[in-house]
């Protein structure tokens, strides 16, 4: 077997799998077509076509240079595919009291304009296809809470920020008690040194663009009816 | 004490020319060594390229089967198997309906949402104005009175005098109607109706207020703003069927639920 004979075979052979499984998908999937409401069904026209902005982008960048790919997914799998449907929060709510059932699969939307689909390569952490909305919901649940401890001695000042509990996450991932047990690293480094009393020091740029990325992740908006998987969607009449 | 002859093409570098174990020790043969197996592929390729080809051809033939006749594997345009259904959640109950609500209760909190979006502005958070410029909705006789005449203040504006014959600084109320829904006219209605302390106690329902936003096309001159002599006709209560605030409905679609 000669050198050039080798060489061929394995571009060969390697070459073919990578253009069929990374080259096509790749031009297949890099021109998204919005996906249209009917009228009939949707009770509303125009299209779905989420779109992304500034600070998030530099908070995925963020996100993908420290690693957090590596313990965090961001892929809710479909019912024969995993269990994640059913987890409480991570494919949205199942009883939201404004919108009712807001749970969906993630769909190729969720990652667009993102350089890479960041759906991570294991879960030794939780999903963070919603975790916007979860850190919402706990911050109404602590303030609510505190509201009703503290009663005329609360003021809104008080407040907790779903932002604040990120911040707190990320400078220390075990500052909350019942989260002791984290193995998830510290980027004490993209904040402040800590003054006297600062349980949280003040973020950095970068602490707060990974921050807006993370208040981003609210993957469980109303999809069309053509991308509704429930089986009590709307079917028109 | 067989040995095994070096192999004639000694100008091939590899192993496996030499991995017979009698024949790498040579002339220092042990009995050990003796005892081993002969390799007998020791001097022949690993596998025929043509093996190799043919088992290439099986996967390609194979792959492009099952392809087409399963539809979705290379389907890079949907990421979901072809008539996917959700499963519930095993062993609890998946359908978890919220708790069903007083109509007038969820129709005032929509209200409110709606209410900071567009009246917020001037009318201010408590309803009240500010006195000079914008005048208050709390207790006054239109917002508080007649639905049609207050739904006809909301969508065309106001100019000139309001409900207590004072001018106020701001001179008139823009239209509001632009865009608006039958249903959330019906959900602003209802919340001015009852909050800031106002209670009235009645819901506008969206039936109703899409008699208004047919009464407000049907005027003469649509884009002008009503005033206090024009409003003199509206002096009446939307038609459309009454709602028992009190109506159970489910919070989300809004219907009626039984009663348990």
């Amino acid at each position: 077997m000669t050198l050039r004979f080798f060489t061929l075979g394995m571009t060969a052979s390697f070459g073919t799998a990578w253009l069929f499984a990374v080259v096509l998908p790749f031009f297949k999937t890099i021109e998204l077509k919005p996906v249209p409401y009917v009228e009939a069904v949707d009770e509303k026209t125009g299209v779905y076509f989420p779109k992304r902005t500034g600070q998030i982008t530099n908070g995925a960048k963020v996100y993908s240079q420290n690693g957090c790919y590596v313990c965090h997914t961001q892929v809710v799998r479909p019912t024969y595919a995993g269990n994640d449907f059913h987890r409480d929060g991570w494919a949205g709510f199942k009883a939201d009291p404004d919108r009712g059932d807001t749970r969906r699969e993630s769909n190729v939307f969720d990652y667009q304009g993102e350089e890479f689909a960041q759906i991570g390569l294991m879960r030794i952490g939780p999903d963070l296809s919603n975790v916007g909305s979860r850190m919402e919901k706990k911050a109404i649940a602590a303030n609510t809470a505190k509201k009703e401890s503290l009663g005329d001695a609360w003021s809104d000042s008080m407040k907790v920020t779903p932002e604040s509990l990120l911040f707190s996450h990320l400078y220390n991932p075990r500052s909350n008690v019942s989260m002791r047990w984290s193995t998830c690293p510290s980027v004490a480094f993209m904040f402040e040194e800590p003054k006297a009393g600062e349980s949280v020091p003040t973020s950095k740029p970068d602490a707060r663009a990974l921050v807006g990325y993370l208040m981003s992740m609210k993957k469980n908006d109303a999809v069309p009816a053509s991308m509704n998987y429930s089986a009590s969607k709307p079917t028109g009449k | 004490m067989s040995q095994d002859s070096p192999s004639p093409s000694s100008s091939r570098p590899d192993l496996d020319e030499v991995i017979n174990v009698t024949t790498a020790h040579g002339s220092q043969a042990t009995a050990a060594a003796a005892r081993e197996y002969r390799n007998p592929g020791a001097d022949k390729e690993p596998l025929s390229i043509a093996a190799f080809a043919l088992c290439a051809v099986m996967l390609i033939v194979g792959g492009a089967v099952l392809g087409k006749t399963s539809g979705a594997l290379f389907d890079y345009q949907t990421s979901i198997k072809p008539n996917y259904i959700r499963d519930k959640a095993p062993g609890v109950a998946d359908d978890v309906a919220l708790p069903p609500k007083p109509i007038l209760d969820l129709y005032v909190k929509k209200g409110q949402s709606l209410y900071s979006a567009k009246c917020n502005g001037c009318h201010g958070a408590d309803g009240k104005g500010d006195g000079a410029n914008y005048p208050s909705l709390v207790g006054s006789a239109w917002s508080t009175g007649h639905t049609e005449r207050f739904s006809q203040v909301i969508l065309n504006g106001l100019q000139g005098p309001t409900s207590t014959g004072k001018v106020y600084g701001a001179g008139v109320m823009p239209a509001q109607g632009g865009g608006m829904s039958a249903q959330d006219l019906a959900y602003i209605m209802t919340f001015i109706r009852n909050s800031f302390g106002n209670t009235v106690g009645d819901v506008v329902t969206a039936e109703m207020a899409q008699a208004a936003l047919d009464l407000a096309a049907k005027r003469p001159n649509p884009s002008a703003p009503v005033t206090a002599d024009e409003l003199k006709q509206y002096e009446k209560d939307l038609p459309g069927e009454k709602v028992d605030p009190a109506t159970l409905v489910d919070p989300i679609t809004l219907q009626p639920v039984a009663a348990k």
